[in-house]
Formats: C-alpha cells, sequence, structure tokens
C-alpha cells in the first residue's frame, strides 16, 4: 500500500515536469500582437491607421500643447498672473533644452510617424483589394507628411528665414528601427512632405473629412508651399481645393465651431466623448471653469468690428477678463474639441497671401472678403497695395486665432513677436518683444535627443 | 522535530519491559513553574522512554539497574538527575540562554542557527504582534541589519517599499522576494486606478510567528532567478501539542497627525504677505487694496486644521491554539480597523486563518494552511489630485471660507465666489467621491510529507494564492471631478491566481561520527494568471445612485489577460565535519516564459562554508568566549522582475480614432532579454561572551548586480524612448552589525532584566556601468557612473542676490552665479541614499511589568522636499497656494541677507523652480515605538482560572528628532516628497486575556 502511494506520487511529479516543459512558449499576450501578425492583413493595417491618428490626437501635439504652444508663444492670448503652472516656460520664453511640453511635442510626433511608416512599409505585402492598399498607404503617408512638416515647422528655422539647402531641419524618418539619425536639411524634409502628399494625392480615394482625402493633402500641400515661398503652387492648390464643390464656408462659424462636421472642413481629427479628457481637454487650457490660464489679449480683441461673427468667440467673464470660447465643449463635454486641421477659410487665407505676394493684390483683397461676407464683417476696400500682405495678416489672426497658425504666421514671415497687452498687472511678466533674430523663435532639439543620438546637431543658441 | 519523532517511535515501538522495576512519576516545569508540554524524559543507557502530558507530568517504569533520567525539551538544556529513593521527581528546565539552538527557517529548509552558514535576520513575533499597524512591512523597519523600509504614504494600508541591502537594480523590480509558509507568493499593488495598496496588508500581523530575512546567495541562491533582491520568509503560528489556549485580544487607539516643523500661515498673515508681494510688483496702493482688501480677512478659514483629524485604531480578535502529538492546530479570526488622520481615509481587515498539522503515521504527515483575508480601503488620494484633502489643505488659502456665509452651506467649488483654481473644495467633495478598494486574498496550502526510509523525506506541497481586488472611484455630478462628465462612476475588477506546486527530497545521513550530511532537492513549478477588466460611466441622474447601471452612457471598458509561469529545479547539499567545519553549495535552474526564446533558463548557484572557532580545542579554554564562528559565501542569484512579455515586440490594441478601434507599437522587442544577474559575497563573524550576555553579528557584504534590465534611452526617432536590454552594472557593499546586550539579567524570573538590540547598517550604492557610460536622467535625479543610483542632479542654489532680491543659482565652477534659472546647468548636489540607518531596542522587565522602548534612525540621506515650491513659491503661486509661515522672511530691501527672493505677484524670476534650494537633511531618530505591559500575577490568573491577562498602552512615533521641514522626514525610497500622506503619532491601549 505504501509503496504504492509512493509510486503514485513519483508519477504525478513526472508529469508535471513533462508537461509545464514546454508551456513557458506557449505563453503569450493577450492584449497585443507580435508587429508581424499585426500588420499582416487589411484589419490589421486598418487598425493601424486609426492607430496613427490616434497618434495625432497625443496631448502633445494635436490632443493640446503643440497647439497651444503656437497660441500661447505668440501674441493674441495672455497667461494670468494666476495660473495652474503650465505653459508658463512657454508664454515666459524661459526654456532650455529639456523643456517638457517641447520634448514631447518631438517624442510624439516621431511615435506617429513610426505608425505611420509600419503601414507604408506593410501595405504593398498583404493580400486585399489594390484600392484597400493605396487608401491606407496614402492616409499614412498624409499622416507621414503633417508630422514632419510639423515637426520641421518646430524644430528648424523657417524655411523663407533659413539656406534651406544647408541649414539643418529633422531626421527624416521613412522606415521603423532604432538608430541615430543625423537632421536632413530644411529642403530635404520640406521635399520629403511635398513628395509624400503628392503621392497620397493620387492614391487616396474621399472617405470622410475626418480621414486624410486627395483634397486634404492638397490643402495640406498649400500651407506647405506658402511656408516654403512657392506662392505660385501655394495659390494653384490652394484654389484647386476652393473648387472643390465639396466645401463651402459657412454662414455661421459659431455654429460651426460647437461641433465637428461643418461644411468648411477638409481634414477634421475627430475627438469623440469617449476620448474625454477631462482637464487636459483641449478648451479647458482657455476655458474658466478648467485651468482657464490663457485668455484673449487685446492685441487680439481691437481686430473685430463688433459686427463681426468671431468676435463672438471672445467673451468677458465674472472677473473682468476675456476668454475665448472655439473650444467651450462639444457633446456637452466642456473643452473636448475636434481640431479642425485644414479647413477651407485657411485655403481662402492662403490664396490670398499666396497673391498678395505675387502682386496679386485686388485678388488676394477679394478672396478676404470672401471671408467676410460670411462672417458678417464690412467688406475691405481702398487698400494701399503696400498694406495689402498685413491686411491677409490681419485676417488670418481674427479667423484662425486659436487654431495653432500664430506663431508660426510670425515666424515664416520673418516678423518680431510684439505683444501689445504686456506687463500690465494681468499677465505673467513676460517679454513684450521677441526679434524673430531670437534663437528661441526655433525651439531646441530635446537635450534627451541629443544624449542618446551622437549624430544630432543642436540648433544655434542653445547650450550644446 | 527529531528528537519528537525519535520518543514517538519509542512509543510505538517499545515493548514494556517486564524485568523488576518501580515507577517514578513528576512534573516537568520551566522556570517560570509553567508545564513543559511534551518534554521528553528517557532512561539513560537505553530506549525507554516517556513524555510529559498536557499538566506537564509524566510516570515512567524504572527498571530495577537504570539510575539515571534525562530530561530533555526542545530550546531547553537537558538534565540528567539520578533516581533517588523518592519515587517522584519534580523537575525544573531552563531555557538555553543562546540563540544558538533555534531553528531558523531558511525558504525550502529549516536549520539550527549555529549551523547557519548564511546571512539571515529573524525578526520574531515579539516586534510585530500587537503593533497597531497593518501591514507586516511596516513592523520590519529597524527591526533586522539591512533592511530598509519605508513608506511613500502614510495612508493606512498603503504600500511599503522593503529594499534588502540597498538598491540592486535600476529599471527591474527592486524588493525582495515574498514567501509566506514556504510558498512564493504576489506582493504589491493589483489595484487599476485608486493607488497605493498592498495586498500583504491582507496578511494579519498578530498571526506570524516571525519573518526571515535572507540577504546572502548561500540562502537567497535557492530562489534563484528570484532571489536577487534579498527574500522576506513569514511564517505564521502553528500550534503546540497540549492544552488548548485561547486567547482573545481588543485593542484601541488614537492617532494624531506628526506635522513635525510644519507651519502654514494664518489669513492674517498670507493677507499682509499677498499684499507684500503686490507692493514689491510695483502695484498701486489702490489696486493692493482692491486685490487683497481688509474685508476678505472678516471670513476666513483654517483647511489643514479641516484636512486632519484624529484618527482612531480597533482591533479585536481571538486565537486558539494547541493539539495532541497527532494534531495540531492553530487558528485566529480578527478583526482590524484604523481610521487614517486625513478626512475620508481608512483600512479595515477581516482575517481568518487556520494551520493544522497532522501526522497519520510515523511515516506521513500532513499540514494544511488556510487563510482567507478581506480588506477595505478608503483612499483619501495623497498628492497630485486637486480633490485631496492633503493638497487642499496646502492649496486653498484661509482667505477662502469652506461656506458660503449667504447660504450657510459649503461651497462645491463650482460657484464664482470660490477663488482657487483647482474649483474643488474637498469638504465638499471628499465625502461624495469615495475612491475605495477592496482585497479578498485566499492564501492556501496542503503539504504532505512522507519519510520513504530513515534519512530520506519526500514531501508535496501544492498551494493557491488567491487575490481579487476591487476598485472604485465615484464622482458625484456637484463636484469639480464630476461636473464635466455630469458625474462618473469607476469600477475596475482584477483578479491574480499563483499555483505551485512544489516537490522535494531531502536526505540527512550521519557517517561515522564525525561526518553529517544533508542534501535536497526540489522541483517547482508555479503559474500566475491574471485578469482585469475595468469600466467607467458617465452622466447620473442623481449622486442618490452610484452604481455603473444608473449611469447614462458607458465611457470606457478595458480588460487584460496575463500569465507567466516558472519552472525550477533546485538542490542543496549541507556537509557538516566535526560539528566545526560546515559547508553548502546550492544550485537552481529556471525557466521563465518572461524572457526571451533565446535566453530562457539560467542556473543559479552558491557555495558557503563556516567554521566554529569556539568549538576548537585552543579556544574552549577561554571562558569568556561562548560562541564565535566565521561565515563567508559567494554565489549569484537573479532579478526578474520585469514585464510579463518584456521581450517581444509587440503592437498594443489601447487606441482608438473615430470610436473605430486603432493598434499602435507598444514595444521594442529584443529576444535576447534575460534576467539580472546579482552576484554576492557574504563574509559574517558571530560572537558571544559571558555565557553570550553579549553576542552579536557583523557581517560585510558586496553584491553586484550586472546585465542590468535596464531601459536604455533610444533616440525617440525611432517611435519609442527606451529599450529594454540587459546591460549595466550596479554595486551595493556595505557593514552590518546586530549587538545584542543584557546589562542585567536577574536569575529570579521577578528579578530586573535589561536587554539591549541594536541593528545597524551602512550601505554604499554606487552605478558602475551605463551604456555607453552616458548619464541617465530619472526626474530631478540621474544616473551617472560611479555615483549612487539616487544622486540628485539639478540646479545648485545660489541663495539671494543682496543687492535686489532676485535668485541666484550657480553658473560655473569658478563661482559665477546666475539670476535666470534655464541658464543655469544642473549638477551632482546630494543623494537619497541614507549612511546609515540603526534600530536599538530596549526591553527592561521586573516582575510582571515590561517596558521597552524602540528607536529607528536613517541618517545621511538628501530629501527633496518638493512641496515647497508650491508652498514657499516666493508668489508664483500668488492666490493660489498657501505659504509656510516661514516664507514671511524674505528679502526686503538692497543690503539684506536672506534666504528667501523679495516675494512678487507670479513669482521672482522663476526662484521657486527645481533647485537643491529645496533639497534637505532628512535624517532623523524617531522613538518609534514604546510598550508597558503589565500581567496579572499567577495567583490572581489562576483564581480566575485564566491562563493569562496582560494589558498593555503602547506609543507609536510619540518623538521624532530632525531637522527636516515638512510633516514628515519618513520618505518614499526615491527621497521625493511630493504632498505626502504623513504617519501619525499613536497612543494604543490594549488586553490581552487567554484561557
Amino acid at each position: 500500500m505504501k509503496q504504492f502511494k509512493f509510486a503514485y506520487i513519483l508519477f504525478t511529479l513526472a508529469l508535471v515536469s513533462l508537461s509545464c516543459e514546454d508551456k513557458l512558449d506557449q505563453i503569450q499576450p493577450q492584449q497585443s500582437l507580435s508587429d508581424v501578425e499585426a500588420l499582416s492583413d487589411l484589419t490589421g493595417l486598418t487598425a493601424a491607421i486609426n492607430g496613427a491618428y490616434d497618434g495625432l490626437q497625443n496631448l502633445s501635439h494635436y490632443g493640446r500643447n503643440f497647439q497651444v504652444n503656437a497660441e500661447i508663444e505668440a501674441n493674441l492670448v495672455y497667461l494670468s498672473i494666476s495660473n495652474s503652472n503650465r505653459f508658463v516656460q512657454e508664454y515666459t520664453y524661459q526654456w532650455t533644452a529639456d523643456l517638457g511640453t517641447q520634448t514631447g511635442i518631438w517624442n510624439a510626433i516621431y511615435a506617429t510617424i513610426l505608425r505611420a511608416n509600419n503601414i507604408i512599409n506593410s501595405a504593398d505585402n498583404i493580400d486585399a483589394a489594390t484600392a484597400d492598399k493605396n487608401q491606407l498607404k496614402g492616409e499614412a503617408l498624409c499622416v507621414r507628411a503633417l508630422c514632419h512638416f510639423d515637426l520641421v515647422r518646430s524644430f528648424a528655422k523657417p524655411y523663407t528665414q533659413s539656406n534651406p539647402t544647408s541649414d539643418l531641419g529633422v531626421p527624416i524618418i521613412l522606415e521603423s528601427k532604432i538608430d541615430e539619425p543625423a537632421r536632413n536639411t530644411i529642403a530635404q524634409v520640406y521635399d520629403q512632405v511635398i513628395a509624400d502628399l503628392t503621392t497620397a494625392k493620387g492614391l487616396m480615394a474621399d472617405k470622410s473629412i475626418y480621414r486624410f482625402s486627395p483634397n486634404a493633402a492638397e490643402a495640406l500641400l498649400a500651407r506647405v508651399y506658402l511656408y516654403k515661398g512657392d506662392f505660385a503652387k501655394a495659390e494653384a492648390s490652394a484654389s484647386a481645393v476652393i473648387s472643390a464643390t465639396k466645401y463651402s464656408l459657412t454662414s455661421d462659424i459659431v455654429k460651426a465651431f460647437a461641433a465637428p462636421g461643418s461644411s468648411e472642413e477638409i481634414f477634421t481629427l475627430k475627438v469623440t466623448a469617449a476620448e474625454n479628457r477631462g482637464a487636459d481637454n483641449l478648451g479647458q487650457i482657455y476655458n474658466p471653469q478648467g485651468y482657464g490660464d490663457i485668455r484673449v489679449s487685446n492685441d487680439l480683441i481691437s481686430l473685430y468690428e463688433d459686427a463681426d461673427q468671431r468676435k463672438a468667440f471672445i467673451y468677458k467673464h465674472t472677473n473682468n477678463q476675456f476668454y475665448q470660447s472655439k473650444y467651450a465643449a462639444q457633446d456637452a463635454i466642456p473643452g473636448l474639441h475636434s481640431p479642425k486641421i485644414l479647413r477651407l477659410a485657411e485655403m481662402y487665407l492662403i490664396r490670398a497671401e499666396a497673391r498678395a505676394r505675387q502682386n496679386k493684390f485686388a485678388d488676394a483683397i477679394a478672396d478676404l472678403n470672401t471671408i467676410r461676407a460670411k462672417r458678417a464683417a464690412s467688406a475691405l476696400s481702398g487698400i494701399a497695395d503696400a498694406n495689402v500682405l498685413k491686411t491677409v495678416w490681419d485676417e488670418r489672426k481674427r479667423e484662425l486665432s486659436f487654431e495653432g497658425h500664430t506663431k508660426f504666421d510670425l515666424n515664416r514671415n520673418g516678423l518680431d513677436m510684439v505683444r501689445t497687452q504686456c506687463n500690465t498687472g494681468l499677465e505673467l511678466d513676460a517679454p513684450c518683444t521677441v526679434a524673430i533674430s531670437s534663437h528661441l523663435r526655433v525651439y531646441p532639439i530635446p537635450q534627451r535627443e541629443i544624449d542618446v543620438n551622437q549624430n544630432m546637431v543642436q540648433n544655434p543658441g542653445y547650450a550644446k | 522535530m527529531k528528537r519528537l519523532s525519535l520518543v514517538l517511535t519509542f512509543l510505538l515501538f517499545s515493548v514494556a519491559s517486564l524485568v523488576a522495576q518501580r515507577t517514578v512519576t513528576g512534573k516537568v516545569v520551566d522556570d517560570q513553574n509553567e508545564p513543559l508540554i511534551g518534554a521528553s524524559i528517557l532512561i539513560k543507557g537505553t530506549s525507554t522512554g516517556t513524555v510529559t502530558d498536557i499538566d506537564g507530568s509524566y510516570s515512567i517504569a524504572v527498571p530495577a539497574g537504570s539510575n539515571v533520567l534525562i530530561f530533555s525539551y526542545t530550546g531547553y538544556t537537558s538534565k540528567e538527575i539520578a533516581v533517588g529513593t523518592s519515587n517522584v521527581m519534580d523537575v525544573t528546565l531552563e531555557q538555553e540562554s543562546t540563540l544558538l539552538s533555534e531553528i531558523v527557517v531558511t525558504g525550502y529548509s529549516e536549520v539550527e542557527r549555529k549551523k547557519l552558514i548564511a546571512s539571515v535576520s529573524v525578526v520574531d513575533n515579539r516586534a510585530i504582534n500587537n503593533v497597531p499597524m497593518p501591514d507586516v512591512n511596516q513592523l520590519l523597519q529597524g527591526r533586522a541589519a539591512g533592511v530598509l523600509s519605508s513608506a511613500p504614504s502614510g495612508q493606512p494600508g498603503a504600500q511599503q517599499t522593503i529594499r534588502i541591502r540597498g538598491t540592486g537594480s535600476i529599471n527591474a523590480g527592486r524588493g525582495p522576494l515574498y514567501v509566506i509558509d514556504g510558498i512564493i507568493v504576489e506582493t504589491g499593488n493589483f489595484t487599476q486606478t485608486t493607488n497605493s495598496n498592498d495586498v500583504l496588508s491582507n496578511l494579519n500581523p498578530n498571526d506570524i510567528e516571525n519573518v526571515t530575512i535572507l540577504k546572502d546567495a548561500a540562502a537567497t541562491a535557492l530562489y534563484g532567478s528570484r532571489g536577487g533582491n534579498g527574500v522576506v520568509l513569514i511564517n505564521t503560528k502553528r500550534g503546540k501539542a497540549g492544552r488548548s489556549v485561547i486567547t482573545v485580544k481588543g485593542q484601541y487607539g488614537v492617532t494624531q497627525p506628526n506635522t513635525g516643523k510644519f507651519e502654514l500661515m494664518n489669513a492674517d498673515e498670507i493677507w499682509n504677505y499677498e499684499r507684500r508681494m503686490l507692493a514689491n510688483s510695483g502695484r498701486t496702493p489702490e489696486q493692493i487694496e482692491a486685490a487683497r482688501p481688509v474685508s476678505l480677512l472678516n471670513n476666513t478659514f483654517d483647511w489643514v486644521d479641516a484636512a486632519f483629524r484624529t484618527g482612531n485604531t480597533y482591533n479585536l480578535e481571538a486565537q486558539a491554539s494547541g493539539g495532541n502529538e497527532k494534531t495540531r492546530f492553530f487558528a485566529s479570526a480578527g478583526y482590524f480597523k484604523q481610521d487614517g488622520i486625513l478626512i475620508e481615509s481608512d483600512f479595515s481587515r477581516l482575517s481568518l486563518r487556520t494551520n493544522i498539522d497532522h501526522r497519520a503515521t510515523d511515516k506521513l504527515d500532513f499540514q494544511v494552511n488556510l487563510n482567507g483575508s478581506y480588506t477595505d480601503n478608503l483612499n483619501a488620494v495623497a498628492g497630485n489630485r486637486f480633490a485631496s484633502p492633503l493638497l487642499g489643505a496646502f492649496v486653498n488659502t484661509p482667505l477662502q471660507p469652506a461656506t458660503n456665509p449667504a447660504t450657510g452651506k459649503l461651497y462645491t467649488g463650482q460657484e464664482t465666489a470660490w477663488t482657487i483654481f483647482s474649483r474643488d473644495n474637498f469638504l465638499y467633495s471628499q465625502p461624495l467621491n469615495p475612491v475605495i478598494n477592496r482585497n479578498f486574498r485566499l492564501l492556501s496550502k496542503a503539504a504532505m510529507n512522507y519519510n520513504v526510509f530513515k534519512g530520506l523525506r519526500f514531501s508535496q506541497t501544492a498551494a493557491i494564492d488567491y487575490i481579487a481586488v476591487t476598485d472604485y472611484n465615484y464622482y458625484d455630478p456637484t463636484t469639480n471631478d464630476g461636473v464635466d462628465t455630469n458625474g462618473e462612476v469607476d469600477d475596475g475588477y482584477s483578479e491574480n491566481r499563483t499555483l505551485t506546486s512544489q516537490s522535494s527530497l531531502k536526505y540527512i545521513k550521519q557517517i561515522g561520527e564525525n561526518h553529517e550530511i544533508d542534501a535536497l532537492g526540489v522541483f517547482e513549478y508555479q503559474k500566475v494568471d491574471s485578469r482585469s477588466f475595468f469600466a467607467s460611466g458617465t452622466g447620473l441622474a442623481s449622486g442618490k445612485l452610484k452604481t455603473l447601471s444608473s449611469t447614462a452612457k458607458p465611457q470606457s471598458v478595458s480588460g487584460s489577460n496575463s500569465e507567466y509561469a516558472f519552472v525550477s529545479l533546485l538542490g542543496q547539499l549541507n556537509y557538516s565535519f566535526m560539528s566545526k567545519y560546515l559547508l553548502t553549495a546550492n544550485v537552481r535552474r529556471d525557466g521563465s516564459s518572461r524572457f526571451g526564446a533565446n535566453n530562457r533558463y539560467a542556473t543559479f548557484y552558491s557555495v558557503g562554508g563556516s567554521w566554529i572557532l569556539s568549538e576548537e580545542g585552543f579556544l574552549s579554554n577561554l571562558s569568556v568566549l561562548s560562541n564565535l564562528r566565521l561565515r563567508a559565501s559567494y554565489g549569484t542569484t537573479g532579478n526578474a522582475a520585469i514585464g510579463n512579455f518584456a521581450s517581444l515586440q509587440l503592437y498594443g490594441f489601447g487606441a482608438s480614432y473615430d470610436d473605430l478601434p486603432g493598434s499602435s507599437p507598444s514595444q521594442i522587442g529584443n529576444p535576447d532579454l534575460t534576467w539580472e544577474i546579482t552576484k554576492s559575497l557574504n563574509l559574517g563573524l558571530d560572537f558571544g561572551l559571558f555565557q553570550n550576555r553579549i553576542s552579536g553579528t557583523l557581517e560585510y557584504y558586496r553584491r553586484e548586480g550586472k546585465d542590468l534590465l535596464l531601459a536604455v534611452p533610444v533616440s525617440s526617432t525611432s517611435g519609442f524612448t527606451t529599450a529594454t536590454r540587459n546591460i549595466g552594472r550596479i554595486e551595493n557593499k556595505g557593514v552590518e552589525l546586530t549587538l545584542n546586550y543584557s546589562p542585567f539579567r536577574s536569575s529570579s524570573p521577578s528579578g530586573v532584566n535589561w536587554d539591549i538590540e541594536l541593528n545597524f547598517t551602512a550601505n554604499n550604492n554606487k552605478v558602475l556601468e551605463l551604456p555607453n557610460g552616458e548619464d541617465i536622467l530619472n526626474g530631478s535625479q540621474v544616473y551617472r557612473e560611479g555615483l549612487p543610483i539616487r544622486s540628485w542632479y539639478m540646479r545648485e542654489w545660489a541663495g539671494v542676490d543682496p543687492a535686489n532680491g532676485q535668485p541666484l543659482w550657480r553658473l560655473n565652477d569658478e563661482g559665477g552665479t546666475t539670476n535666470t534659472l534655464a541658464s543655469a546647468p544642473r549638477y551632482i548636489v546630494g543623494n537619497a541614499e541614507p549612511d546609515f540607518i540603526a534600530g536599538l531596542n530596549n526591553t527592561f522587565t521586573f516582575k510582571n511589568i515590561s517596558l521597552s522602548a524602540f528607536i529607528y534612525s536613517v541618517q545621511g540621506n538628501e530629501v527633496y522636499n518638493g512641496s515647497r515650491p508650491f508652498v514657499e513659491s516666493d508668489g508664483q503661486r500668488y492666490g493660489q497656494f498657501n505659504h509656510i509661515v516661514q516664507a514671511a522672511d524674505a528679502w526686503e530691501k538692497p543690503g539684506d541677507i536672506a534666504t528667501r527672493p523679495q516675494p512678487r505677484v507670479g513669482g521672482n524670476r522663476s526662484s521657486n523652480g527645481t533647485s537643491s534650494r529645496f533639497l534637505e537633511d532628512g535624517s532623523f531618530i524617531r522613538l518609534r515605538n514604546v510598550t508597558l505591559a503589565y500581567s496579572l500575577p499567577r495567583s490572581i490568573v489562576d483564581k480566575a482560572r485564566l491562563a493569562g491577562i496582560t494589558a498593555y498602552i503602547q506609543g507609536q512615533n510619540l518623538i521624532t528628532i530632525t531637522d527636516y521641514s515638512g510633516f514628515d522626514p519618513e520618505m518614499s525610497e526615491s527621497g521625493d516628497e511630493f504632498f505626502r500622506y504623513p504617519v501619525g503619532k499613536t497612543l494604543t491601549f490594549g488586553l490581552d486575556i487567554s484561557f
């Protein structure tokens, strides 16, 4: 009996030992897939392209910081003396190469580029209809182009203020690998962006305003050409989008900003109620019910006529300061907003500026008046040719304020950043002028990148 | 154990002698006159014997010609007594005065202390039982050399961090392996959204017999790939044969906040201070009057006072133990509840335990442990959350009243009259928005041991550790955290199941007189499955219904499954020659699913030896020397504490766009990834003088971690910021001293006894090698070759410019300074590693009174007081945060030599930016525990037919000596304070009644 028991035990033991040997290999993750599996079919790549758009929504990028930095580092808004300690260094231009938001922008955008690259490089290998593959590839190319463009306009000198073929841009990343890439020149980055968008245009069909489409690629091209100073092409691309019948300027811009999907949106990054970030929703940095740290400067308010619909975005709070409501709420969630990355009004403004630069002053004013008519603002007339360009720029401020253009517009036009409402006691003490010559007008390459990448070169003016 | 089995053998197989004999009877007692149950009585020169019964009585037939009886009992000095004329022999056995015969459990085996080669600390139940703290980790603090226990939060039930012999890893786990009654268990925090909850707090400390800490490779190598950070063995109480004893314990205590040197401004002070700031910033008197009118002082509020309260601690439990030669049991049921010193925080635990030992035959015995426990934790979410009462106590200026004077109701924080940016009044929101987690844990084990033949023992153990954790958050629609979503309910559930199977063979053989060998072989398989889900919903019709079902909109649903497994084979060989020269060799081969396919299996080993010098002839004449031993060991262990799938290149599916599922690369793969290796050397000296009135242990150790599982920073152009690789080395070396001294040792039980126990640890931590020798930044700290792992790396404060009151930071090595924070480079300005830690315990006993005082000290660590930049912001937090009283002592006019810059609205040139200005000496000495106990005299107890009554008063943390300016110098491991939940001062009264 005892011998039997003992034998039984030994048998059990042997069984257990044999059975677990190969179990170690069988254990696989259940929330993730290996990259090979994840990118092996249409379903996988469809999820991956959604992941790429999701990347654009990162808090550091279009989720908030990239958008807000472009405003707080400029002159249409100010940071209240009473604040939650967000965007302080950005507003006061006190940063070194280790600033969190700037490092975050760099990291987030390259993470999205990886997501796009994996699609671009896998799309041809899957078993699916060519149209489907091309659609995925086209959208991913657009995402990659937008990302490279946002990087180069943040971390390198403006194309028009540099020697683009020798001044450094950012590393162009076209495939996924751990590497220490050097910076490409500004011109190379622009060429890559333009090439990606041009290729993408021919691959996609128009699926939705919430995804990249041929028109969205064209619209982004218009903006890239404008930044590049290639005004003829900027005009042509803008005209191509304007002539597309799909879009029209809305006659109620306030309503258009209450929800995504208005008639003038070309590409909107949809943020759904499920993606509610609470206090970190884009609008909450502006809304007094949120952080409410960023308020509207008189530098902008003074630009509007009273009847102008767009003035309605600006309102006086109980503390007698002015706040803006473009991102007040969406789906009744305060501060939630789907950024309208490309919209028709910008195309008119691009064309107006491109035309003004090509001395087509009357056409430029006509484009502005097209917008102004829809915004219930009086038509412009009698503008001296010498003032047309500045008139375009003022209209851009009126139309595109808070939408992440202001700083870049100053940069590409070689303008000093001048705050007229400055250090009055309402705002945090900050410089009232940052000259275009200041090294601070270009972000430093994040210090962590310099530390880990021996081929990385810091921008002028920043400690090595 | 051996002796007991011997006795049993005699009982079962001895045949009554039929020769002429007489019967001797009597009683065996200890020096307290307590009966010794199961003491053995052997007729010298024969194999005949008996054991005492429940009253300590015995009866033995002594054959003619035999005239000496041997009385023995484990832990007591044996006595040989000649049988005289009387047939009654009452014997008193004395407890062995040394620790040497103590059995030390070393995990897979147990060993007599005098045969111990490894470096092991034992914390016995006197230091653990009846202390009003929920988590055994807290009770280890200062009790064992080489162990640093720290608390990131003083919230009852919060997770503690334990480091054994320093920090041995950078990115992989740094905590020890926990083993409860021989089974490796999961520890740590299993919550999803609520924070800082330790499943180890489910274990009732009063059920613990002792805690053994394994420190060197000779002990930890048997734990192989998981032993690298040391092992904490928790052994629970087991029954003893004899009369059943039932003990009822009751305890009640009060806890008050320990505010240290910290004091915030009152309403008058902050009002004056802010007016001064406004004036400094050039505001006109009219503007100042408008911003801070005197009318503000009509309605003020003390927020700190409102955030803290006096907490209560209750403990009620019953323990029973007893049994006979065949079956022994220990059972307990307990209820513990502790209210935190911060409002809306508490912890309660219900625990049940049954430990049963049963000897079926002389060859077969069984052991069953069953422990179920349930904890309920209400969390005040200290730290980085606006709704936290702790942050609120500092954020909210006293100029902001809590209640609306017009309505008499609490502000919700949403009113325009509420001026604080957090838009939250914690007095209103905290009671409405509970953060709760509940843990259920079932820890059970069954073991069967079979003596195959003399010397060979086979054991099979199976164990289940089941942990279920629920998280619950509720945000009322009227509070700031719920107003955006119109109320929110978050509900999470996770469960974690660990199955363990251990099969072992142990062989003991005595060869001749001088050689003793024991060998152990174990096969172990452990599999851990965990699964969780989490759901949240928003939009609540009413704050009265607080479940997911009452939410209008599902907000998010997530869930995950994960598993890992270890397959291990281990062996140990011990050899003893003449009981003077001891050798041990250990080996363990581990395989784990966590590691890359290329490196899934690894082998760990250790060797050790000990020389008992005091047994040598040349020293045996030295009467002062009662014990002298040298020990040495060397070996390797591993650290496998990384993510379950860290080796794989993965795509995660957590992303979404436009409510469609999305995927993204979530991890860079590394098929070569494997364990960290820790090589450790240990040298030890044990000594005892004057019959061990002075005894102690001095140890030197060096452990080097190599192939560290390091999150190596990579260029983020790859889309990732780090990649996990086996690279880098780290070293900990140090000295540990344990000293026991009895200045008074009375010969009579009612005399004065005084015992002193001291332990001291000095650890030196150093990073030896990093990828390419490059620094790795870790917040305000840096990993740099040649420096301790927690080296502070920040701008160096250079004081205040006497000319203009502006802040200055060091600019260069030539004495240059700058008033621009951004221009100042960062320097190494200290580190958070203590120079040494020490624990000192004094115990006095006199008659029925005992008094013990335990002092704990940490010295030489620098702490970054990250709360000060908020409450000493020189005005940067104007109107938002209150300031400390000392903030008013600031620069005022040119020529002032000040420690604080001129306060200005919006701050003075970022003077509160991270710099060494807020780095402080974190050293402290704390009177951790004082206990005064009184046991009723036996005469009274006996009359009441009780076994004993003990009453005690206990004080925790009554006195703290420190220069630290914050609430509480007990710091998280990183040495980084940020509105940490402080530990309190506790006074408890307890009563133990035994039947």
